[in-house]
């Protein structure tokens, strides 16, 4: 793996992990909190109960004591369940009964699958309760609750840190092509330099080391001033505006003079500058697969613009490359910035490129535009 | 004098390294796709490939593969191929990462053509034999008396003829010491080879940069 997808795979995995472990901290804090809730009116029942029991016995006299309270008989609440009573003896008892609990804290008590919160209290007069509240339903819901919440932040940050995979890749992708760009002019301008240094040359000789020296000088021109546009379309410098297509036409043709048109789409929304320079490339691309002094054309319908050039085509492999430049698996195909720089002009103008392309028989390329430039179409 | 097949798709890169191959003396083929380069070694085999790993249409491994039992120095563009190129170490006989230094690039050929015999086993200018394998120089038919240093000198020089080398790299390359300053030493030895040999006119002083053998004065 290449030191720069490594470092991407450890940008996403890094994020990846904050991202799961927080979300796994707090749905565990809700967890917990759940649970404490629980137990709080599990002890605020037993409470109630104890209260009015309390109250009751004190109004009511000790003899006729066991057969009020057999009364409470009747208490029905959500799960909840208890015995009372006084020394060996039970006045009542609604099954389940908790077994014997320390009276003060609270014990979760799980039998036949079911989660039972037990507690123990004494009233007056050495009465006892014992209270139990089955809250297996709920346990179930809350922990039920918990996983899906850990299952959704599981899908959600494989899917930030997919995306945010590609992105790194988007990114720096123009960037690396561009250093890659890079090498050949520099090894070409360093090796000739290097002959005219210390080689005893031809004139002949001379004249090709100078010639190379000064072509490749600009190529690197050349690099740096698409990398200036792409970082522009970058910044998002974007300045649309009322664009007269003939104009861009008259412009295109003092640059391509082998360049027809036929226009019939008046005014576009667009930023002038990287139109130019996106239709700039296409024309740029035609003319250099194009016989020398074969025309190409350019055409323009309300919405759509096409290169067409009936030049040396593409392989497959290229117009696949041509067509998501994202997605170059063979880094053989060396197309230069210009084509990714066209796409990405596109999508700033919510556009698509597409190349169609026939190897020998020409290639076409189509910018299909969206509903914001359109309106203007007449 | 070596064959030497350049396969390189980059026009400008592949004239550099054909015209400086030349200087120094071995025939340079030019070939700018991994077929062209297919078919010319079929039809008659070369020393040395110097093939770019990017081919348009194939990569450089494929050609060697192809080519099986011609050396090859491998050219590869930093980061891109490095790794692979490791890989390939074994079958590989030498890889250069662009952008790189032609005298470099000379210096590898050399290493390459010596260990597989291919290298010129002597050379003639004037009355002057230089015997590689015997490591011995006559002149007019009598053996001239050369000390190791002279001779290394005197060999680094002819093998990369018509090419200034700087004081320093004569150094690393003929007596394989690499310190600063004192590279005088240099100058001293090359009056002695010039007066032994007559060479005046054939080893020049290049101002600011050091010594160059020259085959057409």
């Amino acid at each position: 793996m290449k030191l720069r997808q490594k470092s991407y795979v450890l940008t996403v995995a890094l994020v990846a992990a904050v991202l799961f472990v927080s979300t796994f901290v707090l749905v565990l804090q809700n967890l917990r909190a759940t649970f404490s809730a629980i137990e709080s009116r599990a002890i605020g029942e037993e409470k109630a109960l104890a209260l009015s029991v309390d109250g009751m016995l004190a109004q009511t006299p000790e003899q006729n004591r066991a057969a009020y309270v057999r009364g409470f008989a009747l208490y029905d609440s959500n799960g909840a369940t208890f015995a009372l009573g006084r020394g060996e003896k039970t006045w009542v008892s609604i099954e389940p009964v908790p077994p014997e609990v320390e009276p003060g804290r609270v014990h979760r008590i799980t039998q036949n699958g079911r989660t039972v919160l037990a507690m123990a209290d004494t009233l007056s007069d050495g009465v006892w309760l014992r209270f139990g509240l089955d809250v297996t339903d709920e346990l179930d819901r809350t922990v039920r609750q918990a996983i899906g919440s850990v299952l959704v932040c599981t899908l959600l940050t494989a899917g930030i840190a997919a995306a945010l995979y590609f992105m790194l890749e988007r990114v720096n992708q123009p960037v690396e092509r561009l250093a890659h760009e890079l090498r050949t002019p520099l090894t070409v301008i360093r090796g000739y330099g290097e002959l005219l240094e210390r080689a005893k040359l031809t004139p002949e000789q001379q004249h090709t080391a100078a010639s190379y020296i000064v072509s490749e000088s600009e190529r690197l021109g050349e690099i740096s001033q698409k990398l200036l546009t792409l970082a522009d379309a970058r910044k998002n410098v974007f300045q649309p505006e009322r664009v007269k297509l003939n104009d861009l036409a008259a412009h295109l043709k003092q640059t391509y003079p082998t360049l027809e048109t036929e226009i019939g789409w008046d005014t576009m929304t667009a930023d002038r500058a990287l139109i130019l320079s996106m239709l700039g490339n296409l024309i740029g691309n035609a003319v250099k697969a194009s016989d020398p002094g074969a025309p190409v054309r350019m055409r323009a319908t309300p919405g759509v613009i096409e290169i067409i050039d009936h030049g040396s085509g593409m392989t497959p492999e290229q117009l696949r490359y041509v067509n998501d430049p994202s997605h170059a698996k063979n880094p053989s195909i060396r197309s230069g910035l210009g084509v990714p720089l066209c796409h990405e002009i596109a999508a700033l103008h919510s556009a698509t490129l597409r190349f169609a392309s026939k190897e020998g028989e020409g290639t076409t390329a189509t910018v299909r535009f969206g509903a914001d430039a359109a309106p203007m179409a007449q | 004098m070596a064959r030497i097949l350049v396969i390189e798709d980059e026009y400008a890169i592949n004239d550099l390294i054909a015209l400086n191959l030349g200087m120094v003396g071995h025939t340079a083929v030019q070939a700018y796709t991994g077929r062209e380069a297919i078919k010319a070694a079929q039809e008659t085999p070369f020393d040395l490939l110097i093939v770019d790993v990017m081919l348009p249409d194939t990569d450089g491994f494929k050609v060697y593969e192809k080519l099986k039992g011609t050396p090859a120095i491998f050219v590869t563009a930093l980061g891109e191929t490095a790794d692979k190129v490791k890989g390939f170490e074994r079958g590989a006989d030498d890889y250069i990462v662009k952008p790189f230094e032609m005298t470099e690039l000379l210096l590898r050929v050399e290493a390459v053509l010596r260990r597989t015999h291919k290298s010129e086993s002597c050379y003639r200018i004037d009355d002057l034999v230089i015997d590689f394998e015997a490591k011995t120089v006559t002149k007019g038919g009598e053996p001239v008396d050369l000390t190791m240093q002279e001779y290394a000198l005197l060999e680094v020089l002819v093998k990369n003829r018509n090419i200034a080398l700087s004081r320093q790299k004569l150094m690393r390359e003929a007596w394989d010491v690499s310190f600063l300053g004192e590279s005088r030493t240099i100058d001293v030895h090359i009056q002695r080879i010039r007066k032994k040999l007559g060479l005046d006119e054939r080893i020049k002083t290049v101002y600011r940069l050091g010594y160059r053998f020259e085959e057409m004065p």
